[in-house]
Formats: structure tokens, C-alpha cells, sequence
């Protein structure tokens, strides 16, 4: 899972440094809006969001629903895809279908997969890591050691192995894409605890009788929240590249339902001769996941610009 | 003598065991016996010594007497396959089919086997032991024939073929996308052959108990068979150059097809409407709901999306199950308790003949004699009607190749209307060869050119 976080060093602008009455969060939202980058990228990635919600309208305005056949305009007698044209924008593919309102509907397998695989992961890995980072001693060990089992862990070899078992569907692929993702996440989480467990505040509310429960919810996981945030942001394109990974194989959503990585997967016999039915899935792909990577990136620079990088890798 | 007993042998016995063991006496005891022997180099060829096949022998070298079970028109194309050839008794020394035998093939033909690296070359030298004389019928014309493996993209060989450092393909065909242009350009490297198959064709589980066991309606089975466009099905293999439809079991070049269609509709397009008020006549007006096993390589997915939403179109849902190819033979069409429990309804495997000409036996037999049921049958569906099994007695017996191919249409016409399955088309095999190759002869039996043929110019 190479992760293609980009390192842009942005300088730190001069009225960074916090003012009084400034929550740090409300000083990150500042830097944000400030860097164009992000500005960017957010705006591309609620424009992705705008048209999973939207695909219908797509399907409405082309007047072409994601799964039909238009054997007769929408290929050749030969069996070929259209090029792109005024019936279909994107052209179509294989059997006839319109590429564009596939990919708008394949926006939402890859969100819908990307965002749930996301929070699932997000969700075991802060619990997993917090609890190994601040109870530590037996639970830390044995804890690190299942994390280092996942990480492990051939991912994609795996993953093949666990859906022809299980069978593919959206929730499987859910599945399978959080767990090779949330021991990274547990990872980071430990060795944040384990620095934060041994702060004065933590100490100051220890020595005030606050239960084990209170201090690692109350106390060490609010701080815990920018690298959270920054991590989630970072984990969606990786999980939106499994997921085209596993429907590029056959192992991902079941087909008719349109998911960019089986379009990918389709289009190969037609490279050749049809080279909007690879080009266009393609670049909606490489589009998004750059989109949530800079905006990955923007945030974390923006919740710490000072500290060095934390390098998400596995 | 040695061909046929190898046949059997516990390592790595025949693929296709019925069309020996059904027609040579004493053949299935040899086998059941063979089974047992340990698989070791010493043990195969103590047995192979020892034991006799009852029904053959031979009186001199060059003679072989069979005694069959019962008459069999067929029995030369049965042994005319290249599973009997003549063995040779060097090979008791090797462990069938292991990597020291295939180091050490013996020839009769025309050309050798002089080098062999598993998936990565074979080279062919003339076999000096051969002659012109002995053998009008197989040439000696190129000097070499080296083949080169591990190429698993067809438009790779493609390009080579072009660029003229490859002459021949040797097992993939012409990608279907670039069919098009290579006719549209009238390019003469391009060779179309009819494969004489049935492939891809829709087969019903008829032991499915989904559905209040729907599928053993004949009528519901016969309102599907309107559902299908056929045409759409040949576009996803290169269109109507490459594909026609089909309407019977007995694909045109073999024996017994006589050109009929029971479930007509224009054009081959299927025809919801039709389809839709027949289910309803059957008890189904609301539609179905059935479970398609399908591969996830090649063209197949495609054809599964096509057909489910053909079916969709008359009121069936479909939902898919994708499996990777061994799957979907092992644990669904060839085993019966998969059938019966109904983890499938519908499927879509593929037929090519093991031979051409007098063939019943390897089209109508393996698929719809439902005697020979069981795991690894291919009469996936368990279709079983005693009028087709008493047809398929009465046309390998006769001697009389007209009134067998009679037998066979008649077998082909009961099980069409029967609709037991849904035949799609018939293809041609689409073969590229560089410009320098003259007398390209195409063989169906191994769907590519006769290399015995092929000369350079």
C-alpha cells in the first residue's frame, strides 16, 4: 500500500503563529482557506461528491440509465464501442453502455467504499492503538504484534483470497480494504498516546482521580484528533485504489454496477480501438485520488506546519 | 497396443475416458484396475506387462483386432484422436506425462521435438526417421519450427505477427477489437475458420429446487429460450463476421445438423414480450428470480451482463455469482450436490467437438445422455429423457452414417423442445499469419494451420 503522499513544503506564512482568543483548529481552518492547493482540491473533491449525488440527474440528462444496452446506437454491428459524440458524450463501452454516466455512478461505489473502508479502519485503529499506547505493557505487546501481523500481511494476494472465499460484494470489499488499513492508523495512534500518556495534563489529571476510561477519552484522545483528521484524509484515495484494484480484477463490486476499476478492467481488450473507454474511468481515478491527497496534504500542513512529516507508509 | 493401455494409467490418465471405456470390452476393467496400481515408473509398466485389455489384440505388428461392446460407426474417429496414437516402449521408462517423458517424445511424423522448456520454447527439427514415401499425406516444408511461449496478451502476438518476428500463433487467436479493421482493410494475413462449436450456450439447472423448482417446467424453460438477443451476444465476440446465431444443439459441420429453430424471433433479437406472456402462461407472471454462475475472465462477464439483461427484460432477475474459472466447473457445473442444493440456476459454459465429422458422441452424447450423470458429467443440467438417451443407442449403433445423422436431429429436435438449453451461436476461429506463410491450411481439430502444411515463400 505505496502511498503517493506528495511533499509540497510549503513555507509557514508569517501570521501563523497563534493570537490570542485563536483555537488551533480555527488557525488551521485559516491556513487552509489561504492555500490554493487546498482551495483546490477541497472544491474538486465536493464536485465529486456533488455528482455521486447527482448521477441520476447525469442518467436523466443523457437519458441513458447506468445499466442499459444500447446495442444498437451504442456500438458498432461489429460489436465495437462509440467514440464520443452528441448520443453519448464519453462514448460507450463493450456493451453499449454510456461511459459517462457510468462514471458518475461509479463515483459513488468508489466514495461510497472509499469513505465507509475509511471510518471503519479510522475507527479500529484509533481504538486499538490508543488503548495499546496508554495501557501498555501486555495489551501494548500483544496488540503491536497484531498489528504488525496485518501489516504483514501480502495485502492484495490476501484480499483476492479472502473475497473468492467469501464471495464479492460492496460489503465485503468494504471489509477487506478497512482491515489492511486500520493497523497503519493504530500504529501512528500508539506512538501518539504513548508520548501524550506521559504529559504533565495527563499526569495533573491522573493525580486528580480520573479513571483510566476518562483520561484516555477525555484527556489523550482530543488531542489525538488533528492526526486523526489528517489520516482519514489520507486514507480515502488509498482505499479508493483498492477498491478500483479489486474491481479491476474481478473481485470488487458485482458487475452490472459500475465501479471504475472494472470499466478499467473491461476497456483493456479495447485500448486500441477505443481509447475513451480506458482514458476517461482512468482519469476520473487518478483525478480523485490526487484531489484527496493534496487535500490530505494541505490539511496536515495546516494543522502542523512546524513538526516534521508524518509519513504515512506501510 | 501400448497407446491404449497407457491411456489409463494412474498419473495421468485420458481427459475423455467414456469414449474408450463405452466402446473397447474389457476396457473399463483395465481401467478400474489401473486406478489402483501405485503411480511409479515400475509399477505402471509391471501392470501394462501383466494385464491385457479384453477386447483388443494383436496378431501380428501391424495389425490390431478391437471387439467392441456394441457397434460403433464411430470408433476410427475415436481412434484417429491423438489420445491413442501408437507409443512407443521406450516410454515405459518415464512416468507418463512427467518432466523426464517430456524431455523424450518420440516421433512419427514429420517433424521432432529437439528442445522443450516448459512454458518458455518448444523447437521442432525434421524427424530423420521419417519419410516422404510412407506418408503422402504430411509435409516436410519449413526447415524449423520454434515456438515461443510466455506471451499471454493476444495483442502482443498480434503486433509480432505484423512486425513479421513471428510467422504463426500458435495457441492465441486475433483479439475481436482489431477484427474490424483488419477485414474493413481487406488484409489477406487474416484468416477466418468456422470453429464448429456451440459457445458460448446458456444450460439450466434442472434439479434447481429455487423457485418452486421452475426450472423443470419445460414451459418455463421454453419462454426463456425467446429472451435472448443472440446478436448482442456474437457483437461481444467481434459481431456478425465472427458469430451466428444458433438454435439448435447441433452446430452446423457436424453430424446430424439439419438447420431448424423451434423459438424464433426476428432478426435473433429475442423477444421480451413473448417471453414475458409465456412465463406468465407458465405460472410466472411476476417473474423469477435466478442465480447465474459465471467466470470472471475473458468475454464472459460481458456475456452475463448481456444475457441478465435480456432476462430483465422479461420480468427475470438474475443474481450473479463470479467465480474464477476452475470454480466454476468444480464447485458448481460438475458437481450434483451443488446442482441439487440449487447454488445455481443458469450458467453459461461453452462446447467445442473433440472431433469433426461422425461426432454425435462428442456433442449430443457427453452433454444430454442423462445415464452418465454424475460428478464431472458434463450434462451440466442433469437433463435426462429417455427418448433422447434410447436416440443416441440407435445412432451410435448404426452403421449407416445418413440414418445415424437421422438419429442425431432427432435427439437435437427432442431436446430443443425440451429446452434444456438455450444455444447462443456458432463461431469462427479468427487466425493471423505473416505474409511470408504460404499453404496455411486450417485443422479443426487443433482450431490453428497444419504446420505439415505451411511452407515460406
Amino acid at each position: 500500500m505505496t502511498h503517493g503522499g506528495l511533499q509540497l513544503g510549503r513555507k509557514p506564512a508569517a501570521d501563523d503563529v497563534a493570537g490570542p482568543g485563536r483555537s488551533p483548529l480555527r488557525i488551521a481552518w485559516g491556513r487552509l482557506r489561504r492555500d490554493p492547493v487546498a482551495v483546490v482540491s477541497a472544491a474538486v473533491v465536493l464536485l465529486l461528491v456533488a455528482v455521486a449525488f447527482a448521477a441520476p440527474l447525469v442518467a436523466r440528462i443523457t437519458g441513458h440509465g447506468p445499466d442499459v444496452q444500447f446495442r444498437e446506437t451504442g456500438l458498432t454491428s461489429d460489436g465495437l464501442p462509440v467514440g464520443p459524440g452528441a448520443r453519448f458524450w464519453l462514448g460507450t463501452d463493450d456493451l453499449g453502455r454510456d461511459v459517462l454516466v457510468r462514471i458518475a455512478y461509479g463515483t459513488r461505489i468508489s466514495l461510497v467504499v472509499g469513505v465507509l473502508a475509511t471510518v471503519l479502519a479510522v475507527a479500529v485503529g484509533v481504538v486499538v492503538g490508543l488503548l495499546a499506547g496508554f495501557l501498555g505493557g501486555v495489551v501494548d505487546t500483544a496488540l503491536g504484534r497484531l498489528m504488525d501481523v496485518v501489516l504483514s500481511f501480502p495485502f492484495l494476494l490476501f484480499a483476492i483470497a479472502l473475497v473468492s472465499i467469501a464471495g464479492s460484494s460492496l460489503t465485503i470489499s468494504v471489509l477487506v480494504i478497512a482491515f489492511f488499513s486500520w493497523a497503519t492508523v493504530g500504529r501512528i495512534v500508539r506512538g501518539q498516546a504513548l508520548s501524550i500518556r506521559e504529559r504533565d495534563y495527563v499526569e495533573a489529571a491522573r493525580s486528580l482521580g480520573a479513571g483510566a476510561a476518562r483520561i484516555m477519552f477525555r484527556e489523550v484522545l482530543p488531542n489525538l484528533v488533528a492526526t486523526v483528521i489528517v489520516y482519514t484524509t489520507l486514507l480515502i484515495p488509498t482505499a479508493i485504489v483498492f477498491e478500483a484494484t479489486l474491481s479491476f480484477l474481478g473481485l470488487g463490486v458485482v458487475p452490472p454496477t459500475p465501479s471504475w476499476g472494472s470499466m478499467l478492467a473491461d476497456s483493456l481488450q479495447y485500448y486500441q480501438v477505443a481509447w475513451w473507454f480506458a482514458l476517461f474511468p482512468g482519469l476520473a481515478l487518478l483525478v480523485t485520488t490526487l484531489a484527496f491527497n493534496l487535500l490530505g496534504d494541505a490539511v496536515r500542513d495546516a494543522l502542523d506546519p512546524h513538526t516534521a512529516r508524518l509519513s504515512v507508509r506501510s | 497396443m501400448l497407446g491404449l493401455k497407457r491411456l489409463f494409467n494412474p498419473v495421468s490418465p485420458v481427459g475423455a475416458p467414456g469414449y474408450f471405456t463405452d466402446t473397447i470390452v474389457g476396457m473399463k476393467q483395465y481401467a478400474d484396475g489401473f486406478a489402483k496400481v501405485d503411480g511409479t515408473v515400475p509399477a505402471i509398466a509391471q501392470y501394462i506387462r501383466t494385464h491385457d485389455i479384453a477386447g483388443v489384440r494383436a496378431p501380428n505388428d501391424s495389425t490390431l483386432v478391437f471387439k467392441l461392446i456394441r457397434p460403433a460407426s464411430d470408433f476410427v474417429n475415436i481412434l484417429a484422436m491423438p489420445f491413442a496414437s501408437a507409443a512407443p516402449k521406450e516410454y515405459l521408462g518415464y512416468l507418463p506425462d512427467g518432466a523426464a517423458f517430456r524431455q523424450h517424445t518420440v516421433s512419427d511424423g514429420p517433424y521432432e521435438i529437439v528442445k522443450y522448456v516448459p512454458n518458455r520454447e518448444i523447437d521442432l527439427d525434421h524427424n530423420p526417421a521419417w519419410s516422404q514415401s510412407a506418408d503422402p499425406i504430411r509435409h516436410q516444408y519449413v526447415d524449423r519450427i520454434q515456438i515461443r511461449e510466455g506471451q499471454p496478451d493476444p495483442g502482443t502476438v498480434q503486433q509480432q505477427i505484423r512486425a513479421g518476428t513471428a510467422d504463426l500463433e500458435w495457441d492465441t487467436v486475433v483479439p475481436t477489437a482489431d477484427i474490424p479493421a483488419l477485414r474493413a482493410g481487406r488484409d489477406a494475413r487474416l484468416g477466418l475458420y468456422p470453429a464448429l462449436d456451440t459457445n458460448p450456450f446458456l444450460v439450466f439447472n434442472l434439479q434447481s429446487p429455487r423457485n418452486g423448482g421452475a426450472l423443470r417446467n419445460v414451459k418455463v424453460r421454453q419462454a426463456l429460450e425467446y429472451a435472448i438477443d443472440k446478436v448482442a451476444i456474437g457483437q461481444i465476440y467481434g459481431g456478425p463476421a465472427l458469430n451466428t446465431p444458433l438454435n439448435q444443439v447441433i452446430p452446423p459441420g457436424n453430424v446430424g445438423y439439419q438447420a431448424f429453430n423451434l423459438y424464433p424471433t426476428a432478426g435473433d433479437r429475442g423477444n421480451a414480450a413473448t417471453c414475458r406472456r409465456l412465463l406468465g402462461q407458465a405460472g410466472y407472471p411476476s417473474g423469477l428470480t435466478l442465480k447465474y454462475v459465471y467466470r470472471t475472465s475473458g468475454n464472459h462477464p460481458a456475456v452475463t451482463q448481456s444475457v441478465q439483461a435480456d432476462l430483465k427484460a422479461c420480468g427475470v432477475s438474475v443474481k450473479l455469482i463470479p467465480q474464477p474459472s476452475a470454480d466454476f466447473y468444480g464447485k458448481y457445473l460438475s458437481s450434483p450436490a451443488a446442482a441439487k442444493a440449487g447454488q445455481w440456476d443458469i450458467a453459461a459454459p461453452g462446447w467445442v467437438p473433440d472431433w469433426y465429422g461422425n461426432n454425435g458422441r462428442s456433442i449430443i452424447e457427453p452433454l444430454f445422455d442423462g445415464r452418465t450423470y454424475g460428478p464431472n458429467s458434463v450434462d451440466y443440467g442433469d437433463y435426462d429423457n429417455p427418448v433422447v438417451n434410447a436416440q443416441i443407442d440407435k445412432a451410435l449403433a448404426e452403421p449407416d452414417l445418413t440414418k445415424a445423422a437421422a438419429w442425431w436431429h432427432q435427439a437435437d429436435l427432442q431436446i430443443m423442445k425440451d429446452a434444456a438449453i438455450i444455444p447462443f451461436q456458432t463461431q469462427k476461429t479468427a487466425l493471423f499469419r505473416s505474409s511470408r506463410v504460404q499453404n496455411a491450411i486450417y485443422l479443426p481439430l487443433s482450431q490453428n494451420y497444419d504446420l505439415t502444411q505451411v511452407w515460406l515463400s
